[in-house]
């Protein structure tokens, strides 16, 4: 079995209302609805395979987590993960599998230090005192937890505390790892630190790593991304493929011996930034086929350039707007 | 499959450490529970003076007054349940997510995050009360009296969690289950002899009453040691008193194994 995970064609609904407003409202004013968080998703993950789980928030993400972990039952359709049955074979699964949640629901006890949580962890799991003390060793030396897992929870900042749930779900070694947006808020040193512990455990033990998330840098190296929209997967694939569908443009920096007009340029495309003798543009591919760019650099007065690819915000973004224009298409509507 | 009991050892001692993280909040809370007790006693100690009387249905002021502390006692350790709060905090809050990954049960872990506090209490605030009774009101109390009120206070307190559980896990349809608890919690205490012991009551109420699990939460206990309860009805009591226990469980899994199902954790 080569999946780690296989999902097909799960639905998952919750019930819910609306009021009207004001007290009467609220009182005589309910109406009941139905919000289909899940609308026939269906993917697989390879074992050893880090994926980025993306949309935008409210796209059913969250709840895919929290079902393939057992915590939420599917209305229909099939889970496998780890080859078990999340919701009827929790206890099972769970000896397998890590989940970070981000800081809405941590696993660190709040008035204890992390050490006292990674203790407990190691007797959760049972795992033996020096296999327990190397993990550690490991954790602490890579993440930069010296200074930090011996203080107090609440005395640590955002940024510290999730190194330290990263630790709590990865020190039995799973074979599995959700992160629900474990970054959100995190600085840049702790994101990337924790970025470089998933690549840094996937190569070591081969552990498997869903990764759902807002923060773009956190999928710059991910194998494959899934993107949810509206409970439905509507893309699966790499960043190629990502990239060759949804590029609009190339991101053009021009450097020039003299100050230079931007008005000049933008005939060849949209002048993001224009600073004297600087200028930065983008320009849609079929204008570089068509040889403008070449006629751009014929100005005597360019001195270097730069061709770069859009940024991967870019790119979701473009991928969302698209989305929302096959939405009002089709007449897709939230809920 | 899993590590048998290792896991829930270990929620125990983490549990513990945490919960000594508050001792200023354990000990204003004993304090409090025995305080809302001692309010009785001072309305037996008020209706035995109006009465112009030393004995009212057979008990005495010093028993009424000893039963009273002794309620006071058992509820330090049974309560009004903090599994209905930390159930509905789990189930509305969506932090139910963090105890459905470790390699337990739902149920032990809220059983366990609560058993600190309740063992504190009962070394702490229960037995030092328990023993100052005995001794002041020169109750006669053998070995076997002991072990078995110790088996009635197991059984009460399994049993008013086990109620508490099924009404914690009415907060995945209810708004809130703050109304219910507290109703409950009402019932409770006047159908469990917190308030006037059954003694007290009608024959036929109390007879029925006692056909229900309410009396085993603090009518048998607290009659058991003060010898209100004669020792053969007492040794009854244990065996009913687990076969309710049992019922429950029973009940409490049942209930659990549906509502689970509806758990309603949208989001982040």
């Amino acid at each position: 079995m080569d999946n780690a995970i296989t999902i097909e064609n799960v639905f998952k609904r919750f019930k819910t209302y609306e009021t009207d407003t004001g007290a009467a409202g609220t009182l005589f004013g309910r109406k009941n609805k139905i919000k289909t968080a899940l609308d026939g998703v269906s993917f697989e993950v390879k074992k050893g395979e880090v994926l980025a789980l993306l949309g935008r928030n409210g796209s059913g993400k969250s709840t895919l987590v929290k079902l393939l972990a057992g915590i939420l039952h599917p209305d229909s359709g099939s889970i496998k993960v780890l080859g078990l049955d999340p919701f009827n074979d929790r206890i099972m699964l769970v000896q397998n599998i890590g989940v970070v949640f981000g800081s809405t629901h941590p696993q660190l006890f709040w008035d204890l230090p992390p050490i006292d949580t990674f203790n407990y962890i190691r007797g959760m799991y049972a795992i033996p005192q020096d296999r327990f003390e190397r993990q550690l060793d490991y954790f602490v030396e890579m993440l930069s937890l010296k200074d930090i897992y011996k203080r107090q929870t609440r005395q640590l900042s955002l940024g510290e505390r999730m190194k330290c749930e990263f630790v709590c779900a990865n020190l039995h070694s799973p074979k599995l790892v959700l992160m629900d947006e474990a970054t959100v808020g995190v600085d840049l040193p702790s994101r990337i630190a924790i970025g470089e512990a998933v690549l840094s455990l996937r190569k070591r033990y081969g552990t498997t790593f869903i990764i759902t998330t807002h923060v773009v840098d956190d999928i710059a190296n991910v194998d494959r991304i899934v993107l949810m929209d509206h409970g439905r997967v509507v893309f699966e694939g790499q960043q190629e493929k990502m990239r060759s569908m949804f590029k609009k443009s190339v991101i053009i920096e021009l450097y020039f011996s003299k100050k230079m007009r931007s008005s000049a340029y933008a005939k060849y495309g949209r002048v993001i930034l224009s600073r004297g003798d600087y200028i930065k543009m983008e320009m849609a591919p079929h204008m570089i086929k068509r040889n403008w760019f070449t006629e751009m650099l014929k100005d005597d007065s360019v001195i270097d350039y730069r061709v770069n690819e859009p940024s991967l915000s870019a790119l979701l973004n473009n991928m969302y707007k698209a989305i929302d224009k096959e939405n009002k298409t089709k007449g897709v509507k939230d809920g | 499959m899993g590590n048998g009991i290792q896991p829930y050892a270990a929620a125990f001692k983490v549990q513990f450490k945490n919960q000594l993280a508050y001792r200023t909040d354990i000990i204003l809370d004993m304090i409090l529970t025995m305080l809302s007790s001692l309010i009785f006693v001072f309305v037996w100690v008020a209706a035995y003076s109006f009465s112009g009387t030393t004995s009212l249905d057979g008990l005495s002021l010093t028993l009424m007054i000893a039963y009273f502390v002794m309620v006071g006692a058992i509820r330090q350790i049974t309560g009004w349940p903090q599994i209905i709060n930390n159930m509905e905090d789990d189930i509305k809050q969506g932090g139910i997510a963090r105890f459905m990954i470790r390699p337990m049960s739902y149920t032990m872990q809220l059983f366990l995050e609560a058993l600190p506090v309740n063992i504190l209490f009962f070394v702490f605030g229960s037995i030092p009360v328990i023993v100052l009774v005995i001794v002041f009101g020169h109750f006669v109390v053998s070995y076997q009296l002991i072990a078995i009120f110790v088996v009635e206070m197991l059984i009460a307190y399994f049993m008013i969690n086990l109620i508490g559980f099924m009404i914690g896990s009415m907060a995945v349809y209810l708004s809130s289950v703050w109304g219910i608890a507290n109703g409950v919690a009402e019932v409770f205490s006047i159908a469990g002899g917190a308030i006037v012991p059954l003694a007290f009551l009608s024959q036929g109420v109390a007879n029925t009453l006692m056909l229900t699990p309410f009396p085993f939460m603090y009518y048998i206990p607290a009659g058991t040691l003060l010898g209100i309860i004669p020792m053969s009805t007492a040794l009854q009591s244990v065996a009913v008193g687990i076969a309710w226990v049992a019922v429950l469980a029973v009940l409490a899994h049942f209930v659990w194994g549906r509502v689970k199902r509806d758990i309603n954790a949208v989001g982040g």
